[in-house]
């Protein structure tokens, strides 16, 4: 019997340990719909992404963003190689400056893009806008959740 | 006796037949109105959603196709074209540009200037023909997407939604409908599953009942038999096993006091001839003699009924003697030798007429007692100057032994009683001439052991004639 209650405080132990380990905050993160999982609704969905504690809300988000998922029916936004670099804040406007691929994005795959980037961003408190810059030209101008409408009936 | 009426009593709801009954009835007639009640109004569906799947994707197509004629995509060009191909019946029509801005929209509030990011507008954009419909709320929900097109690339897309209330109504009035009469049908099949199980459970509640009452001995017990089905046949089947049971029995009483009578009658006279001796001081020897005589030959009586019945009581036991090839015809004259003394006393002429090598299975003994009962019955049943012919002969594979003799006869009445145990045509003159009533009883049995048959008629000028079938044995010892 008590080696059965040694096990089990153990396991108690090693159970802690490990949440302990696991932590980080969590941020949301908006990503594209695989094309195969395009079964109505909208074609960008949201998934929480855990990274390090301790860094800046915009920080946290540009980690998050910059990850890659593991649900097969989700992936990045951005295609490989296309990363957020840095960013400003000024005011509620929000610069994001982001890898030079990200200038040859067009038509669907650029406004799945800008979607997400601006819904990720835009959740953050005191972000109100996201402009994307490459290379210190604007490639999209001060985005905000209202320009995009993600199902029929949210029109 | 009480166990059955209390166990009845004990017997729980869900133990009944009638229950356990029903129960599998409604199962099935709920699966039944339940597959009614949901496949009509399922293929209906499909029906609507194959419509709508091809109404729109065509209105989507042309739509498609005027806008990708356009000059330039815009939204006043996509007002237009929608205006002359007279689309304003649909709940939304929305074009986009490649990149997914909405350049139209008739949806209240409209996206215009907004980027569309539904699945329909993005794998439109992706080249894709989509279609989605779905019946919730009271209403067929369908909506097209297709590509823009113009030289092999994709500049837009065009969105048409539709909600149609008004087939959804005819469905659901249709599906109301199939319910209100499934209602109907099914306490209709609950009431007719109620009696016609109600009906079936009496049926064999009444059997259970008779079988109850013949358990506590009541024999005579019968049940009507109605209509034609499997229980009537069992009603049918049980009348005759009481029937049969009931005669049984009455064949067990009628047995036991026969043999109480056949044992008390020669003990009687026993015990009087002794009681005559032992209270006659002065008798003479000559009488005592006599009286002597007379206490052993009822004593010889005695032993033969006693035998008889021993030997009876051993056959209903099964008891077997050890099976033989027997020449059937010598057997009969050996036997015959031993009556000719009794028949030359009675004045009966005993003839043989035996062929040779008629060979049949048996025990020895049991063909003695065959043979020896049927001559030695004609002899003492015959009148003085009568004959006895036996014969025996072989014919299509059996062998016949027949015994006739020129006696007294029997009555035709007597005839399909004569092999029962006790049965004496002539009660007085059988015990005058030492019959038991058993000989005959045990012939029958005999016979029935070796596969034989035997058959009674009267004789050709008179008298009585018994013929006797064995199944022939050939020369190397096996039956025909």
């Amino acid at each position: 019997m008590k080696r059965i209650l040694c096990l089990a405080l153990a396991g108690l132990a090693l159970l802690a340990l490990a949440s302990c380990a696991a932590g980080g905050e969590s941020v949301e993160v908006w990503r594209a719909v695989s094309p195969y999982y395009l079964e109505g609704g909208s074609a960008v969905r949201s998934e929480t992404v855990r990274v390090d504690a301790g860094l800046s809300a915009i920080d946290a988000a540009v980690e998050a963003f910059n990850t890659g998922t593991d649900r097969p029916e989700l992936r990045r936004a951005l295609p490989e190689g296309v990363d957020v670099l840095g960013w400003t804040l000024d005011g509620g406007a929000l610069t994001l400056a982001v890898s030079p691929g990200y200038a040859s994005l067009a038509g669907r795959a650029r406004t799945v893009a800008d979607c997400c980037i601006t819904l990720t961003f835009c959740a953050i408190e005191g972000v109100e806008s996201v402009s994307v810059h490459a290379l210190g030209a604007a490639l999209s101008s001060s985005m905000t959740p209202d320009g995009f409408v993600l199902e029929p009936q949210a029109a | 006796m009480t166990a059955a009426p209390e166990a009845k009593k004990r017997r729980r709801l869900t133990q009944r037949v009638q229950f356990r009954l029903v129960l599998a009835f409604l199962a099935l007639i709920i699966a039944l109105l339940a597959l009614l009640n949901s496949y009509p109004v399922a293929a209906s569906r499909d029906i609507v959603f194959s419509e709508k799947e091809s109404s729109l994707l065509e209105q989507a197509g042309v739509l498609a196709a005027s806008l990708a004629a356009l000059d330039t995509l815009s939204g006043d060009g996509a007002a237009q074209v929608v205006q002359l191909l007279g689309l304003t019946g649909w709940e939304r029509v929305m074009v986009t540009d490649a990149a997914g801005l909405v350049l139209y929209d008739t949806g209240t509030p409209s996206a215009e200037g907004r980027y569309a990011l539904f699945a329909e507008t993005a794998r439109a954009l992706g080249s894709e023909r989509v279609f989605y419909s779905r019946f919730s709320g009271g209403a067929f929900r369908s909506s097209a997407a297709m590509p823009i097109a113009r030289d092999g690339a994709t500049i837009g897309s065009v969105y048409l939604s539709e909600v149609d209330s008004g087939q959804a109504e005819i469905i659901l009035a249709f599906r109301d409908r199939l319910f209100a009469v499934s209602v109907v049908a099914l306490a209709a099949a609950i009431a007719l599953t109620l009696v016609f199980t109600l009906r079936l459970t009496r049926r064999i509640t009444r059997l259970s009942e008779a079988v109850r009452t013949v358990r506590e001995g009541n024999y005579a017990q019968r049940v009507a038999v109605e209509g034609g089905d499997e229980l009537s046949e069992l009603y049918a089947d049980f009348n005759s096993m009481t029937e049969t049971l009931q005669k049984t029995e009455e064949q067990r009483r009628r047995f036991v006091s026969d043999a109480s009578h056949e044992l008390k009658t020669p003990l009687a006279s026993i015990r009087l001839l002794a009681d005559s001796i032992l209270g006659s001081e002065d008798i003479d020897p000559a009488t005592a003699r006599e009286f002597i005589q007379d206490i052993s030959d009822e004593t010889e009586r005695l032993q033969r009924t006693t035998e008889k019945l021993l030997d009876l009581s051993r056959r209903d036991d099964g008891a077997r003697g050890e099976r033989k090839a027997v020449d059937l015809g010598r057997a009969a004259e050996a036997t015959l030798r031993r009556l000719a003394p009794l028949a030359g006393k009675s004045g009966v002429d005993l003839r043989c007429d035996c062929a040779p090598g008629c060979l049949i299975s048996a025990p020895e003994d049991d063909v003695y007692q065959i043979v020896f009962n049927l001559a030695e019955n004609a002899v003492k049943y015959n009148v003085p100057g009568g004959s006895v012919d036996v014969s025996v002969r072989a014919e299509g594979g059996r062998v016949l032994l027949a015994v006739e003799d020129t006696g007294i006869g029997i009555p035709p009445e007597d005839l399909p009683n004569i092999f029962s145990r006790f049965y004496r045509v002539d009660k007085a003159r059988s015990r005058e001439r030492g019959g038991s009533g058993l000989g005959l009883s045990i012939v029958h049995d005999a016979v029935a052991a070796l596969g034989g048959e035997i058959r009674v008629e009267p004789g050709e000028e008179r008298g009585t004639r018994f013929t006797v079938s064995f199944p022939a044995l050939d020369g190397k010892g096996a039956a025909k």
